[in-house]
């Protein structure tokens, strides 16, 4: 596998721009009409052909990731497609991730595996948090974990995959309670029943998917790891997801951001532009400082996590961050006034696509509790 | 007896309840403990006539819209909503900003300000759904600057034949149409008016008017009879804003396109272009040069109603919160046992009772206020998002599914911060309230005031 060297950085993020430009833009231009299947397939070629999702080569999304530069390649190509799409760049996250994490597992290379790593209600109470203490469960802990990760025999309630079209394996983590431990699993699509909800909040151009195992599947084959990869591997899993979520939220903010300064500098209210009005300099303002603040913390993720101390890092940035981008994408819509809240602008469709982020594997209360279980004396 | 998870139950001797049978009764008197749900609370705190009314609001609200709202969500003024409308008209509750005969309102709420009735009406509608709700009462919007004439003969031809036909059910809506592309801001913030160059225009000719123009995101504007639309007239500014009631049938009266919108798309937000409309003088509302009083004091009536919608989409969130909560379990466990989520259920109940009390406060006065109407659209607007984003929350990954409903609730209490003058406007109406009084702090701490 080739090394990703700093040096490697700045030209690979360039030709990530460049693909954006030439090939997600223009799919992309009317927010009003989200990316359809075909042109999601498109994407998703192109961006096979350009290498951004690769074959474990060491220069594509999350490749090379033990080197910081391939961590800041991941995360700022995610932003930039975000710039132009959110969704579309959950999409490739996904996909790229769940090429990842089946190379860990030992699967046999796919670039149509996505992973869901989303189960039941949050984080389970913080239980997760000392399942991955390794420290000893109880029996209330272990149904809260049991009916946290995804267990696609159905107990009741559905496991939500968020992922565009045309995927064909999903790659998943799933709770030994008698052994409190994790395992992680690898299931063609054909052995699954999908049902596609009928629309969702945000990330337009995926879907939201029920899905369960199919009753005549035989018994899935468990990955060939130790006990400790396997629950490093979910650390790793759950860490970079959230790195991702924070990119993507950011990359496009970071778009409404400067459509707004651009608006804001042609409309006039009264006798000036309106940018010259402080209540819209503050609406501006605020959100340039919230994603300051955002694109910072970011900048201190420079590996996966691999224990649950780097994986707390991580999950702080993103009990914080989400808020904040929210936050930011509804201050940048306000400055529209009315033409904010029509789907043509895309102002909307930003602050959608980060609520539905900020809900998405672990809600800011969730990650509290979390985090709040791992600190008491 | 039962309990929820971190509470004693009833029978137990610490209990609250079982503490307060201690007391003496004439203690009691004073001092009771006597848990209800809290629209009970709320309702039984309303004169009994407003009440009743609440009630059948609630009732209408529940059986007629909120099956519907998630589909209609997706289909705006189709077949089914027409179905709605017709039955909200049957119902009296396209007439019900005027008492009986002139109106459908029950008469004993006829010594209510009636901006506390409709927001009264509007909460219970929004909850079931904004979209539906705000179809129905666009129509108040529309006939308010027409009752603010103060002229009998605009209010009889109007008015009350508009109402009469609604309770017949040959629906009969106006519309309210300020805002133009260039100027939303403009024409709700008096600074702003001095300098917007008004693209609705009135020239006069033989017998009436002659209006161009446009007007955008004007609601229910596609299934009004006509619209109370405000123009300038020819070469002049906003100072000879005059309102004029344009009817459909009336030659160059066109219906443009229906925005598509983040949320409340039961009703649409409709361009209306006026391409040399002859508009009769009969149709001139409260005389020339006095549009911008009309609008302002129609402003200051519908902000605290702006308010009663947010309250309401907010409230639904919360319901639509509550019940997920009862029904889905963890570890074996309902999830309102847990106390993360009772604490959420809670602030989302202070949160809405906090609005309520604003609204019923500012709207229980005859004499609407500027600042006062304001203070509420703002406090309400952003706080039913912040109850909207807490009920997603508490859904967690389920939150974002359309199905159940509180995204759909975030999307439509988006634009409460929006509409009737965005909250920044509406902030800086409270200041021009108050400029009076804070000029003279200026003087008395030795500034000039003159900035």
């Amino acid at each position: 596998m080739e090394q990703f060297e700093e040096s490697d950085l700045a030209p690979a993020l360039d030709a990530v721009s460049a693909f954006v430009s030439t090939s997600v833009a223009p799919l992309t231009s009317r927010p009003e009409a989200p990316a359809g299947k075909e042109e999601l397939v498109s994407i998703t070629e192109g961006a096979a052909r350009t290498g951004l999702l690769g074959e474990g080569a060491g220069l594509g999304l999350w490749e090379g990731v033990e080197d910081p530069a391939g961590i800041r390649f991941s995360l700022g190509a995610l932003e930039r497609v975000a710039g132009a799409s959110a969704g579309i760049a959950f999409h490739l996250h996904c996909l790229a991730l769940g090429a990842y994490l089946g190379r860990k597992l030992g699967y046999e290379a796919s670039q149509s595996t996505v992973v869901l790593l989303q189960g039941r209600n949050g984080f389970a109470r913080g239980a997760l948090a000392k399942l991955l203490s390794n420290d000893e469960l109880e029996e209330t802990e272990k149904a809260l974990l049991s009916e946290f990760f995804p267990a696609i025999d159905d107990n009741g309630s559905p496991n939500i995959l968020q992922a565009g079209d045309g995927w064909q394996s999903l790659v998943f983590p799933t709770f030994n309670k008698t052994r409190s431990l994790i395992e992680w699993l690898q299931c063609d699509r054909d052995a699954l029943e999908v049902e596609t909800y009928e629309s969702s909040h945000g990330l337009d151009e995926t879907r939201s998917q029920r899905v369960l195992l199919d009753t005549n599947t035989k018994d899935l084959e468990i990955a060939k790891i130790s006990e400790e990869q396997s629950s490093t591997l979910y650390i790793e899993a759950v860490g970079l997801n959230a790195a991702a979520m924070i990119a993507i939220g950011l990359g496009s903010a970071r778009t409404a951001l400067a459509k707004a300064r651009a608006y804001a500098s042609e409309r006039r209210q009264g006798n000036k532009i309106i940018n010259e009005h402080a209540a819209v300099r503050l609406l501006l303002g605020r959100a340039s400082a919230d994603l300051g603040i955002v694109a910072a913390a970011l900048e201190t993720v420079v590996r996966p996590p691999c224990r649950l101390s780097e994986l707390n890092a991580v999950l702080r940035l993103r009990a914080s961050a989400h808020p904040l981008l929210c936050r930011a994408a509804t201050d940048l819509l306000q400055v529209f006034g009315g033409y904010g809240y029509i789907q043509d602008y895309g102002m909307e469709k930003v602050l959608r696509d980060n609520q539905h982020l900020k809900l998405s594997f672990g809600t800011p209360k969730e990650i509290q509790l979390f985090l709040g279980i791992q600190e008491q004396p | 007896m039962r309990s929820l998870d971190g509470f004693l139950s009833g029978d137990h001797p610490l209990s609250t309840g079982r503490a307060f049978e201690r007391l003496d009764p004439k203690v009691r008197a004073l001092v009771t403990y006597e848990p209800q749900a809290l629209w009970k609370l709320d309702t039984a705190a309303l004169p009994k006539a407003l009440g009743e009314y609440r009630r059948r609001m609630r009732g209408f609200a529940q059986s007629v819209l909120r099956p519907h709202a998630l589909e209609l969500d997706c289909d705006t003024h189709g077949p089914k909503s027409m179905g709605i409308l017709a039955e909200a008209a049957r119902q009296g509750l396209l007439s019900d900003l005027l008492p009986a005969p002139l109106g459908t309102l029950p008469l004993r709420l006829a010594t209510r300000p009636p901006q506390l009735v409709l927001s009264v009406k509007m909460e219970e509608l929004c909850t079931a759904c904004a979209g539906l709700g705000i179809m129905i009462c666009a129509h108040a919007l529309g006939t308010m600057p027409l009752l603010l004439t103060g002229n009998v003969s605009t209010i009889f031809r109007h008015v009350i034949s508009a109402n009469k036909a609604n309770r017949n059910g040959a629906e009969r809506l106006y519309a309210f149409a300020i805002t133009e592309p260039g100027g939303g801001s403009d024409v709700e913030d008096n600074e702003g008016a001095a300098a917007y160059r008004p693209l609705t225009t009135a020239k006069q000719a033989n017998g009436g008017w002659i209006i161009n123009g446009r007007k955008v995101f004007i609601s229910g504007g596609d299934l009004a009879h006509g619209a109370a639309v405000f123009a300038a007239l020819e070469g002049e500014g906003m100072e000879s804003w005059t309102c004029f009631l344009i009817e459909k049938s009336m030659k160059g009266f066109q219906v443009g396109r229906n925005e598509l919108k983040m949320g409340q798309r039961a009703v649409a937000a409709t361009e209306l272009i006026f391409d040399d409309v002859f508009v009769p003088d009969s149709h001139l509302v409260g005389g020339l040069r006095n549009g911008w009083a009309l609008n302002r004091a129609v402003l200051s009536f519908s902000r605290i109603p702006v308010g009663a919608i947010a309250l309401g989409i907010a409230r639904g969130a919360m319901e639509s919160a509550i019940e997920f909560a009862c029904r889905t379990t963890m570890a074996g466990k309902a999830l309102v046992n847990y106390q993360e989520i009772q604490l959420q259920i809670a602030q989302m109940m202070i949160d809405t009772a906090a609005m309520r009390s604003m609204i019923w406060q500012a709207a229980g006065t005859w004499k609407p206020n500027q600042a006062r109407a304001s203070m509420t659209k703002v406090f309400c607007s952003d706080t039913a998002v912040a109850v909207c984003e807490s009920a997603m929350e508490l859904l967690g990954a389920h939150g974002f599914l359309k199905g159940n409903s509180v995204e759909k609730n975030y999307r439509d209490a988006r634009v409460t911060q929006i509409y009737e003058g965005t909250n920044q406007i509406n902030r800086l109406a409270v200041i021009e309230d108050q400029a009076s009084w804070l000029l003279e702090k200026c003087e008395n701490v030795g500034g000039n005031g003159n900035g």
